[in-house]
């Protein structure tokens, strides 16, 4: 094999490590927990980190009008009101598994990021089965 | 009937175990009588496989809640067609799925129509009943879509409404065609070496498989980012979802073999690429699955945990090791012909191809790791978001389609002065697809330098296809092989043209509208007419009228709907959409209140359409490429 080529491909693998280093670096989110984020306190305000939840009974509310839509979440650890500004998922109703990336407020509400609001259905097939 | 189909599940394990130590026995100690056998045990497989997936299309079809797949995936009021396709909703009937196709494909690669060497052919299908062999395994042990159900169920839970669209009727077979196509190239890969073969005859053997398998895979994945954009309502085709990501990972290690079986092939080096890439695309095909069916990554649409993922990683490792064992002995296979290959040649081109495509395929992988990764190292879970991909992938893409658009330009081993000069017209149309778009008022760096890689490739599509032409009138004969490899071209042209405009361009907009209220978005007006209500067994359906102006014309009317899914407890979108070749209008029903306010997500996607078009055109420049007689040489 032709020194060059080696040369190349080790450029190749060089710039793709580069990239792939400043790429993580940017853009991994930490998934936290709602007792670890309300423990850290102003530490953490305004730093973009992931949340995972339930959606809590009957704390769904949506204003058509604004197109806000606030509700909370809860896991083992408590309950953390959300605000999301954008259109209604159909997937999110009471129960539903809510994965929140934005950024927790002074005022004790966590502000989702446009498009940063993920859901999954209950998995009512397997609930049903057991 | 259930029954029926788990024994033959079972009795499919042990005949694919039985071809296995047949031929391989056959081999070691030349008993040829064995080896027919054996050949028989793999025709037996397919046809007891066949039996079991049947059994399971009877029982869907009969709907017998009895069983619980049956329960799991359809209902009385589910039409036929989804009942049909609701083997592939889940994770058994997917599994099983894969194992038919293998099945067949294997009978077809033992009719020998190629004339094979024994030998050849004892290994190949010794390689491929041991895949069939792991399949139905974990079919009989870990995922049985014959299991019956705990409790007496008189209507069964039905299909995800999302999953009823045609397009996921055909989307997964169309993938596991593709993923189960793509182990045949990599048994004939083992069974050469094994064999002593050349190489290269490896290659023309294969090519016609891969080339399938590949088109297969593509399509697809194509078709997977059709629903997406059609049902998932987000107005977007591809979300960097670790399951879709899989599928994709592949599908480029696919490619990059078909680039590298070329050099291969002619060239004679590049055989032991080959050969790893091959390896790689069918472990990673293997991978595929597993993600997509065992839901050990975190994904919107991967399925729930199972001791699934133990069996797949084991049988993942298996393999690597055996193939890692078979090409250290036989490493002397791999060795090149001293060739002399300029650093501006179309053979170092090819090479570098190679790294990116592995790059790009490994920079897939590390994202869809990285959240297990970081919770196994660090203690912590981290995902990572759509820029990390947007960080790495895009560019190594971005340089992948300025290669393509330089290949005419360069010759094998070496490229002349002259040929060298041909370059000049894709550097004009990365000139062109720089200057236009910023005469128009571009500013963004991002979008110019897209233009201008898009622009580059395209010239050199143009010009590949231009001498195509030239070639055929002077020589009044029709070479279709090379033109399959320029119609793909042009598709991946096509195809980075629509994802440059809709994601670059995109518009969109959230409006609160009273019946009767327009909607302005670009040169669009849309009007809000009323809504429909009706009351279906299976759902409650809204619809909104909404006609469409632009520049005063009226368009006509579109009705995105909102339903309420009795099975699912839960409401879903159907989007409405105006497409056009320029731009896709498209219309998310949000939100319906009680006085008749409604809620609407409006999108202007441009040049959506020509990603279709794209997917499509890659898609016939593969069957073209098929053309037997075709492989005359392309002089440059």
């Amino acid at each position: 094999m032709n020194k060059g080529l080696v040369i190349g491909a080790i450029v190749i693998l060089g710039a793709l490590l580069y990239l792939v280093i400043t790429g993580l670096g940017g853009s991994s989110v930490y998934y936290i927990t709602v007792g670890e984020l309300k423990a850290k306190g102003p530490a953490i305000y305004g730093k973009t980190v992931r949340v995972a939840g339930k959606v809590v009974e009957n704390s769904i509310q949506w204003d058509p009008q604004t197109l806000t839509l606030t509700f909370e979440i809860a896991d083992d650890s408590g309950k953390l009101p959300v605000v999301y500004h954008g259109p209604r998922p159909d997937m999110l109703k009471d129960g539903a598994e809510a994965v929140v990336e934005g950024q927790y407020t002074p005022e004790g509400v966590f502000k989702v990021n446009p498009k940063g609001l993920l859901l999954k259905c209950p998995s009512k097939y397997q609930e049903k089965n057991q | 009937m259930a029954t029926i189909g788990y024994s033959a599940i079972l009795l499919a394990f042990v005949v694919s175990l039985w071809a296995v130590l047949g031929f391989v026995i056959a081999r070691s100690r030349g008993y040829k009588e064995l080896s027919e056998s054996a050949l028989r045990a793999v025709q037996a497989a397919a046809a007891l496989v066949t039996l079991a997936s049947l059994s399971l299309i009877y029982l869907l079809l009969k709907r017998d809640f009895s069983v619980d797949y049956v329960f799991r995936y359809t209902s009385t009021a589910l039409p036929p067609l989804y009942a049909f396709s609701a083997f592939w909703a889940g994770q058994e009937g997917s599994l099983l799925l894969w194992l038919w196709l293998l099945s067949i494909l294997t009978l077809l690669a033992s009719l020998n129509l190629g004339r094979e060497d024994e030998a050849i052919q004892d290994y190949a299908l010794a390689a491929l009943a041991g895949i069939e062999a792991f399949f139905a395994l974990v079919l009989a042990l870990v995922s049985n879509p014959f299991a019956f159900s705990s409790r007496f169920h008189s209507e069964g839970l039905g299909l995800n409404p999302l999953l009823e669209n045609f397009s996921m009727v055909i989307h997964p077979p169309t993938v596991f065609i593709g993923y189960a196509g793509l182990a045949i190239p990599f048994a004939y890969a083992l069974a050469y070496l094994l064999a002593g073969k050349p190489l290269e005859d490896w290659i023309k053997k294969v090519r016609p498989w891969a080339i399938v398998a590949w088109a297969f895979l593509g399509a697809g994945i194509i078709i997977g980012g059709w629903w997406a954009y059609i049902e998932l309502g987000w107005g977007g085709y591809w979300a960097w979802d670790p399951v879709e990501n899989s599928s994709l990972i592949p599908w480029l290690t696919a490619t990059a073999f078909l680039h590298s079986a070329v050099v291969a092939e002619r060239r004679h080096y590049l055989k032991g690429w080959s050969f790893l890439l091959i390896t790689l695309t069918f472990l990673l095909c293997l991978f595929a699955t597993f993600v997509t069916r065992s839901g050990i990554i975190k994904s919107v649409h991967a399925f729930a945990q199972s001791p699934l993922g133990f069996y797949f990683v084991a049988f993942i490792a298996i393999w690597a090791l055996l193939t890692g064992f078979v090409a250290f002995k036989n490493r002397s296979s791999f060795a090149s012909k001293k060739v002399e290959s300029a650093l501006l040649s179309r053979d170092t081109a090819f090479y570098y191809l190679n790294w990116l495509f592995f790059g790009e395929a490994l920079v897939l992988l590390l994202g869809i790791l990285f959240p297990t990764f970081s919770s196994t190292f660090q203690g912590q879970e981290a995902s990572i978001d759509v820029s990390f991909y947007h960080q790495t992938f895009m560019p190594l893409a971005a340089i992948t389609v300025l290669l393509l658009g330089l290949c005419v330009s360069l010759g094998w081993g070496t490229t002349s002065a002259k040929a060298l000069r041909r370059a000049l017209i894709p550097a004009g149309g990365a000139l062109l697809g720089i200057v236009v778009p910023i005469a128009l008022g571009e500013r963004s760096l991002f979008p110019i330098l897209s233009w201008g890689t898009v622009g580059f490739a395209a010239a050199g599509v143009i010009q590949e296809l231009a001498r195509g032409v030239r070639e055929f009138i002077r020589k009044r004969r029709l070479i279709p092989r090379p033109y399959g490899g320029y119609l793909v071209h042009a598709g991946v042209v096509l195809l980075a043209l629509g994802v440059i405009g809709s994601s670059f361009y995109k518009a969109e907009t959230l409006v609160s509208l009273k019946p009767g209220e327009t909607a302005e978005i670009g040169n669009y007006v849309l009007k809000y007419v009323n809504f429909q209500h009706q009351s279906l067994p299976t759902k409650e359906r809204f619809l909104a009228q909404v006609e469409v102006y632009k520049d005063g014309r009226f368009l006509g009317q579109i009705r995105p709907e909102k339903n309420f899914h009795f099975n699912v407890e839960q409401w879903v979108s159907e989007i409405g959409l105006r497409s056009t070749p320029a731009e896709d209008l498209y219309l998310i029903f949000i939100d319906l209140d009680e006085d008749g306010t409604a809620s609407f997500q409006i999108q202007v996607n441009p040049m959506v359409f020509w990603i279709w078009v794209g997917g499509g055109l890659m898609v016939l420049g593969a069957v073209l490429a098929l053309w037997p007689e075709g492989g005359k040489e392309w002089k440059s």
